[in-house]
């Protein structure tokens, strides 16, 4: 395995520049996540509307780049999408970091699927896979905390 | 006082009836199953190897590489060594610009140097120093100077992992 899957450009872009970073105005849902072990924290905020809709969605957090890369790209990728659109990719993200499966979802650009696939580097580094994983799962937390 | 075993296993009871158990009197009681004998072996095993060298041999050999270390990592600007103790054991805790320790140790490991990342079960002096974690080289009797040449050069490699 090369150190390069593992630290791909799209990963360190997002790592230094994290989309979505803050408390988005309004917020309806929030969660929070902390690994013990290593320090990593991330704190989701979402807004939904009546439709259950993500009308908006950000994060706080500190950590490894793979942990605020993965944070970035999930917030990317689900704001303007519905909760089962999100469930849906949450299941999709964590089967091809335990399993190597690929993204199945088909209302996806290209272009989405190749940046989430970015991450999938990390199943050849066990001790990293929660720093991938822990936004995927604080965001579902948030959506099922009334 | 009757004191009472916590765990069950081989060689702790002395005699086992349909209504009543007598165990064995203390200390075996409280050793039930295989006494860990290859890390008694191994103890004394270690004690040996540091008694042939010398423990103020190795606390001077490991203050060398260290003061090395020391002097060669300051060299690197990116660098931060964390605390500067007149009276420091052989370990070097630092951070880098821009760099989480967890990725500096994962890309270190991928050149073979192990060190630790993290809060090193010391939170509260991470908070007061305002960082989330430090990366911890530790030096050992097994270490010598080109061990520090290859954790500076591998260190100089993760910087360029992350300016692509």
């Amino acid at each position: 395995m090369d150190l390069k899957e593992l630290y791909q450009e799209i990963i360190l872009d997002h790592g230094k520049n994290p989309r979505n970073k803050g408390k988005c105005d309004g917020y309806t849902n929030d969660a929070k996540a902390h690994n013990p072990l290593c320090g990593d924290k991330v704190h989701i905020y979402l807004k939904l509307n009546k439709d259950k809709e993500i009308e908006d969605l950000s994060f706080e957090g500190e950590g490894c780049a793979i942990s605020l890369a993965s944070a970035s790209i999930l917030t990317e990728t689900v704001k303007g999408k519905d909760l089962s659109f999100l469930k849906k990719i949450n299941e999709d993200f964590l089967n091809m970091i335990k399993n190597k499966a690929k993204i199945t979802i088909n209302s996806l650009s290209e272009d989405q699927i190749t940046t989430i696939s970015s991450l999938s580097g990390v199943q050849e580094f066990p001790m990293r896979v929660k720093c991938a994983t822990m936004a995927w799962h604080t965001c579902l937390s948030a959506v099922e905390k009334k | 006082m009757i004191y009472l075993h916590i765990k069950g296993g081989g060689g702790m009871i002395n005699e086992v009836k349909k209504d009543n158990i007598t165990f064995a009197d203390a200390n075996t009681k409280f050793e039930a199953g295989t006494m860990q004998t290859a890390e008694v072996v191994a103890f004394a095993e270690a004690l040996n190897f540091i008694e042939d060298i010398g423990i103020k041999k190795i606390a001077s050999h490991e203050n060398e590489i260290l003061q090395y270390g020391l002097e060669k990592l300051r060299k690197n600007n990116s660098i931060n060594i964390i605390g500067d103790p007149k009276e420091r054991g052989s370990v070097l805790c630092f951070t880098l610009k821009g760099i989480h320790p967890h990725d500096i140790a994962t890309i270190l490991d991928d050149d073979g140097v192990a060190i630790r990342a993290g809060h090193h079960c010391c939170q509260i002096l991470h908070d007061k120093l305002g960082i989330p974690a430090t990366a911890r080289a530790s030096i050992g009797v097994y270490n010598d100077k080109e061990d520090i040449d290859k954790l500076s050069d591998a260190i100089k490699n993760c910087q360029k992992v992350f300016q692509n």
